[in-house]
């Protein structure tokens, strides 16, 4: 069963790291993640076509499930995967289980709000010419 | 600690830092003290160890490419068209690297043109284009026109930068070409580039 409009609507600004704890439960109680894979992607609300960011758990760093025996998932977002966008975006996470069947889990929307604070950085090197 | 290094193609050639020198845009491939003529385009890109001291490109002498049109330039080898295909990363004036000890995103780079003391003043004497290789570009942007108050890190006179994805290493590719506009030594003139990241 997929929960729905789970939102993240306050206090994610573009460029800043945002952690997504997740725990999945089915009609059983808690559902054991253990040899599940679990992908993530968020996209522009309204166009479904446009992913913006993907995330997977065949990579530890982007999805981990240290405690999967407990349902428990942790998603990161690094701030570099959000520094050049703002808006309303909607995400979804999908579960494939060790028998091959896939269940989005749960959806909602992003917000982003924009950032003017992002690091800043510059430089310079003389030159010279000259005229005649 | 993210730091930027520029980036000059000579001596061996390789890609070398610039260091201390100063970018010499001057009348000769070979003799970085030949003026360039009022209203002309320069034919030699070097390092100098001052305005404009000594040569320092080493065995081979850094990368030119001089202004022909808004959609031409000449690296050395006639005029051509500008686009990736035709001007090598080899050929490109500077490359502007970037670098962080973590991976991190670029936005909102860009690369202008000053008086060498305040960002938003241009640079004075000199008109100057320049181009960004690597991202499909095929016209020159002009980055500084003291006779026509263009010029510094102003929207509209300056060249935007590609965003790059993460990486601990970040590389932009520039072509430079400038001229004078009056006669005499031009040394209110330095290049300078911003960006975001994160």
């Amino acid at each position: 069963m997929t929960i729905e409009q789970q939102d993240i609507t306050q206090d994610f600004y573009s460029g800043n790291s945002k952690n997504i704890l997740i725990t999945v439960t089915d009609p059983n109680g808690i559902k054991d993640l253990t040899g599940c894979e679990v992908v993530f992607v968020m996209f522009q609300e309204n166009k479904t076509d446009r992913v913006i960011l993907r995330k997977t758990s065949n990579n530890p760093q982007e999805i981990d499930l240290t405690d999967a025996t407990l349902g428990k998932m942790t998603i990161f977002l690094k701030s570099y995967d959000t520094l050049s966008i703002y808006g309303t975006f909607r995400y979804q996470v999908n579960v494939t289980d060790t028998s091959g069947e896939t269940e989005t889990v749960t959806t909602g929307k992003i917000n982003i709000i924009r950032s003017y604070a992002a690091r800043y950085r510059k430089n310079n090197i003389a030159c010279y010419l000259s005229g005649q | 600690m993210a730091a930027f290094t520029w980036e000059v193609y000579s001596d061996t050639p390789a890609w070398m830092s610039v260091g201390a020198n100063t970018i010499v845009f001057s009348g000769s491939a070979s003799d970085l003290t030949s003026p360039v003529t009022v209203g002309t385009w320069q034919v030699g890109t070097h390092l100098g160890s001052g305005d404009p001291g000594t040569d320092q490109c080493g065995s081979t002498h850094s990368r030119n490419v001089t202004y022909v049109s808004s959609t031409q330039f000449d690296s050395g080898s006639g005029t051509e068209t500008l686009n990736d295909t035709n001007l090598a990363q080899t050929e490109c004036t500077l490359r502007v690297k970037f670098t962080d000890t973590s991976s991190v995103a670029t936005s909102n780079a860009r690369f202008y043109s000053y008086d060498g003391t305040t960002e938003t003043n241009e640079a004075v004497g000199i008109e100057a284009y320049a181009f960004e290789r690597g991202v499909s570009a095929t016209a020159w942007t002009q980055i500084n026109d003291d006779s026509g108050n263009i010029g510094g890190d102003n929207s509209g006179e300056r060249l935007a930068l590609s965003d790059q994805t993460t990486g601990t290493e970040h590389y932009f590719y520039v072509a430079v070409s400038a001229r004078p506009e009056t006669v005499g030594g031009k040394t209110q003139f330095d290049l300078g580039v911003a960006l975001t990241y994160s």
